[in-house]
Order: structure tokens, then sequence, then C-alpha cells
């Protein structure tokens, strides 16, 4: 062993593997393309996959209330306004919160108001508005640093994860600069385009929004409210505390729509496991077609250069380190592959996640680094790996030619 | 005894008849000795070439080095003798076209055994090698850009380079033209000289005096021909 290193056999090989590969060119760029496939899919497919997860997860966590009252027609807004925040807004009495309060089974009861700043000179961004109530909230306080409230001052601002300040930590609403108190950690749901406001600081938006002609209560609307979240008691029949609200509304002569954000997370965790399936059934599928097309490309290919196989088992190279060549070579191909497969992949998500994350209606949190760094390094093994056996099976399908009638094909 | 063929016998099937290409064939040969194998074609030269190396298993006999059976080494064994102790030139182009010369001429060093020798050691034999063949300014070609008559050159340079104890030659001056034909079979007789046995197959009447003996091959058969006083 020792003496084959002095020789520099490794090396040797490598330099043979690659001079194959670079002869024939165009085998090489479709064996290429199809380890590029098979690692990009396993790359993106899987890290799509946990973003996903981890963002219904931290959507179940964040959403904090049970169920929301919402004016009448509002029920679809609302759940595309928790989605991907796309400002909506439209207003019920505030005395609901009072009623919601006295329903059986309801444990905590709260108000938020919505509206929105504009696409105009007047504003740094358009983005969802929200005012909560300090004194009752449960929504959003547990996720805010307290430390971070305490500090928050009339006019101040928290903002989302995908909210992005100004140079001088400030964000413009209606011609006002408003200070940033702190930046809220990302819940991959629409709430990171939300900045959020105590009611002072709304009332004061407000009035700067009317003072630049947007008008979002009319004077009957004073004191109204977008939204009552309720959180249950535990182990409270939700569609019971529903049906109780429903009857008390209609009786008040008050229309409304119930948001079970349990039912939200429903429909979000069957279109993830719509996607997940779908991801999977892909992943196998490409693996296995890749698999077959890289051993039908690598068995031509031998075909063809059995002649130089020959060749060599002239010049007293044993099989082994024939397959030894033929590995090297199917290992390089795959890995240059492979990582343009990664690079792709991480092209098309990292950009794009906020777009793929919409467009799939599924909250989306980027795993750690060092996770995506795992998930790369197991797609590259993979991919290496599947060109390593494709080869190593192709050689050995071949191996059982004799060279002697090998080298004399062809002869006249 | 370096070489010694015993009974050997190989039979082809074709088109679901038995043919029988070697024919019982009995033949020694020591370090050495230059011996020259002549015959019309089909009559089984290659295929006994192919016997003594081992690439071809025998259908009956055996072929012993040194006393071994070919037919009882296993992969390894069988390799390392054709990599560094039986240097065998076929009859075709056998140069890979993926490699230029020079690391063609290395490649039985680095994929093989390579026996004793060191790297610097055969790239100094090499180039003395490609000196006396002609061929230091194609150390960089590749054999697309080889003449015919400069690949069997190259083939043979390859045959030497680890200093084999036999080399068997398929044709090995078949397109050359006569003053390189001269030059190889001189060549060959003057690493005989050195101790080196060499087996030749040639069709060329002006190559035979060259060898020490010569052989015909006859439908499958290999019956002594001529025996010269080249020896020593």
């Amino acid at each position: 062993m020792e003496k084959e290193q002095d020789r520099g056999v490794g090396r040797y090989i490598c330099r043979c593997a690659w001079q194959s590969l670079k002869q024939k060119l165009f085998q090489s760029v479709l064996l290429g393309c199809f380890a590029a496939l098979v690692a990009f899919l396993v790359f993106a497919g899987t890290l799509l996959g946990s973003s996903m997860e981890s963002g219904i997860g931290r959507m179940k966590e964040r959403l904090g209330a049970d169920l929301m009252i919402v004016p009448h027609g509002q029920q679809g807004k609302t759940e595309k306004l928790l989605l991907t925040g796309n400002p909506e807004f439209s207003y019920l009495d505030r005395d609901l919160e009072q009623v919601a309060a006295n329903t059986k089974g309801v444990k905590k009861t709260t108000s938020q108001f919505y509206f929105s700043s504009v696409s105009a000179d007047c504003c740094s961004t358009r983005v969802q508005l929200i005012a909560f109530d300090p004194g009752t909230d449960f929504a959003v306080l547990p996720w805010i640093n307290q430390e971070e409230m305490k500090k928050t001052k009339k006019g101040q601002v928290l903002i989302g994860a995908d909210v992005i300040a100004q140079g001088d930590h400030t964000i413009r609403f209606y011609g006002e600069k408003h200070p940033v108190a702190g930046k809220l950690s990302r819940t991959a749901t629409g709430l990171d385009q939300s900045v959020f406001m105590t009611r002072d600081t709304m009332n004061k938006i407000l009035e700067d929004a009317k003072k630049k002609g947007f008008h979002f209560l009319s004077p009957k609307d004073k004191g109204k409210v977008s939204a009552v979240l309720i959180k249950a008691e535990e182990g409270a029949n939700l569609d019971k505390i529903e049906t109780s609200l429903l009857k008390k509304a209609t009786a008040k002569g008050d229309k409304i729509d119930i948001v079970s954000t349990q039912k939200v997370i429903g429909t979000v965790s069957a279109q993830y496991e719509f996607f997940r399936k779908g991801i999977r059934f892909l992943q196998i599928l490409f693996i296995l077609t890749s698999s077959l097309v890289l051993f039908l490309i690598f068995s031509f290919s031998y075909r063809e250069r059995k002649k130089e196989f020959a060749v060599l088992r002239i010049v007293g190279v044993t099989t082994g380190r024939i397959r030894v060549m033929t590995c090297t070579q199917g290992g390089m191909i795959s890995l240059i592959g492979g990582l343009i497969g990664l690079l792709t992949g991480a092209l098309v998500l990292f950009p794009f996640r906020v777009l793929i994350s919409d467009s799939l209606q599924v909250p989306m949190i980027t795993p750690a680094a060092v996770t995506i760094a795992f998930v790369a390094l197991m797609a590259l093994v993979l991919t290496v790996l599947l060109g390593v056996a494709a080869a190593d099976i192709a050689i050995r399908t071949l191996g059982r030619a004799e060279t002697y009638f090998t080298l004399r094909e062809g002869e006249a | 005894m370096l070489i010694r063929a015993k009974n050997l016998v190989k039979n082809y099937e074709r088109e679901g008849v038995s043919h029988r290409v070697v024919d019982q064939v009995n033949f020694t040969m020591d370090s050495g000795e230059f011996v020259i194998v002549k015959g019309s074609s089909g009559s089984g030269k290659t295929t006994l070439l192919n016997l003594l190396t081992g690439i071809l298993k025998p259908s009956g006999g055996s072929v012993f080095f040194e006393g071994d059976d070919l037919k009882k080494m296993d992969d390894g064994k069988l390799s390392e003798i054709r990599n560094h102790r039986i240097s065998y030139i076929p009859q075709n182009d056998t140069l890979l076209s993926n490699l230029n010369l020079w690391d063609n001429l290395r490649l039985p060093f680095f994929l093989g055994k390579g026996g004793d020798l060191k790297e610097g050691e055969l790239n100094e034999r090499l180039k003395v090698l490609l000196e006396e063949f002609g061929l230091s300014d194609r150390k960089c070609s590749y054999p697309r850009e080889l003449s015919g008559g400069e690949i069997r050159r190259a083939l043979i340079i390859r045959s030497l380079s680890l200093s084999p104890d036999l080399i068997i030659a398929d044709e090995p001056t078949g397109s050359l033209d006569p003053l390189t034909t001269l030059t190889v079979m001189e060549k060959f007789r003057r690493i005989a000289k050195e101790g080196i046995a060499v087996l030749a197959v040639s069709h060329q009447p002006e190559t035979f005096p060259f060898g020490d003996r010569l052989y015909e091959m006859k439908e499958g058969r290999l019956l002594p021909a001529k025996v010269f006083t080249n020896k020593k």
C-alpha cells in the first residue's frame, strides 16, 4: 500500500478518470445532469418539507387564539391574513368582546384592530398594521421581549420579521416617522409582514392617515375592532362555543363569522401533507429513474470502452482496479453533478422562499445553517453513492466478456 | 525453464460446431531465447499467444510459468505476471485513446503492480527507449496523432518498460517500414542476449533469421521449422 502511495496510483487513476470524462463530453454532461437532478430533488425537497413542518409548528404555537370573531364575510380574508399577511380590514362592535368573555368555556378574550399602510410616498411600505390591547392581549405579547415592551412608548412600533426598518430604526406611516422598538421573531405567517402597536399609537396613525385623506373609520365606526380573539378553557368544546357565540351575536343583531384557527391549521397541514407526499413520491421516482438512467449511460459508455478495459487487462491491471477506476469516474461525475444540483437548489429555494410559501399557502421557516449543511451533505453523499453504484453494476455486467474476444472485435 | 505449454488445446464453438484451434501444443522456452512462430492466417498463432499469456483459458492442457500453472492462479497473481513478468504486444493498436503517449507508456507501472521499479527509474528508462525508437518528440501526442508505425513502436516500448522476463509479440513489425523492422528485430535480438525471452509471431521471412528457433503453426499444431545459430 505504501509503495502504491509512493507511485501516486490514486492520482493516476483520478487523472485517467478525468480524461475519460473529458473525452466523452456529451455523455459526461448527461450523467452530470441526472446526478444534479437527484441532488436537487433530495436537497430542495427535504429542506422545503422541513421548512414547512417548522413553519406549521411555529404557526400552531403562535396563533394563540382558538377562535376569532370577525365581521360577516371576512372569514376567508382573515384566514388569508393569517397565512400571507395581505392587508384586509373591516370592523365589528367592541362589546362583542364582552359577549364572548361571558360565554361558557371561554377563558380569555382580547380584541385587535387591523388597518394598513399604503404604497405611497407617505409610507415606508404597505403592511398590515395591528393594534392590540396590552391589558388583555395573549396573542402578541407572549412573543414580544418584555423588556422591549416596557421600553415601547407611544408612537413606537414593533415590526414583524420580514418588515425592514429604515436606517435610523424608524418606519414611516402617513407622513410620520415611528421609532421601531423591536423586531419579532419569525412566525412564518402573515404576522411576519405586520407591524404591531398599542391602541394609543394606532389612534395617532389613524389621525395622520385622515390628514392624508385615508379614512379607515367613519364616525359611526369609532371604537370598533377588527377581530375578537378567544382563548378557550382547557378541554372546552370549540364547536359549542362557536354555536353559542353565533346565537348571541344574532340575538344582538350583529352579523359575524367565526374563524377556527385549528381549522386553518388543519387546512394548512392537509396542504402540507399533500405536498410532502408529492415531494416524497417525486424524490423516489426520480432517484429510481436517475439510477436506471445512470446505469444505462454507464453501461453504454463502458460497452464503447470495452477495448480500453481489455487493454488494461493485457498490461496486468486487475479486475478490481478496473472497478476502482470506473467507480472513481462514476463518483467524480456524480460529485460534480451533485454540487451543481445543490447550488441550483439553494438558488431556487432561498431567494424565492417567500414566493414559494405564498403560492403554496403553507408557512415556511428556513432551518438552521447546520441543518441545511447536513441535508446538503446527505444529498451529496446519496448522489455520489448512486453514481458509484451505477458505475460499479455497469462494469460488473460488462466484466463477463473475455478480453481476447474483445480485442479481436473489429479485426479483419 | 521459463515457460512451458503442455498438451495445450483450445476449442471454439462456431455456429454450434466445435473447432480445435490449438491442438496438443507442447513447447518450452528458456530465458534469453528468441523464438519466432510463422503460419498462415487462421492457423491459431494468436490464440496460442493468448493462451501463453493467460488471457485465454485452455480447453485442455496447461501453461506453466516458472513451474506454476497459470490455470490455477487467481486474478491478482495472473495480472501481476502479465504486468511485469510476461509482456504482451497484441496485433492491434492497444494504446488508450484518452491518454497521451507518455501516460500510455507509464500505464502498466501505475495501474499494475509495477515490479520493483521506482518512478524516476521508469521515467529514465522510457526516455532512453523513446530516443532509441525515434519517438522522443511524440511524448505528448495522443494515439490518434500517431502513425501505424509509431503506434507499433510505442507498444514495443511499453512492453519493455518494466523489464519483463518474457516478451510475447504478435506481428510486432507488421506495419513497419523495412528499416524500422530491422531496428525492432535487432532490438529484440539484443534484449534476448540480455536474458529476456522473446516469442514473436511474424509473416515476414526477413525477420526469421533474427530468432534462435523458428516454428510453424499449421492447423493448430506447432511444428519446429528451423534452428538458427544466433544464440550468444
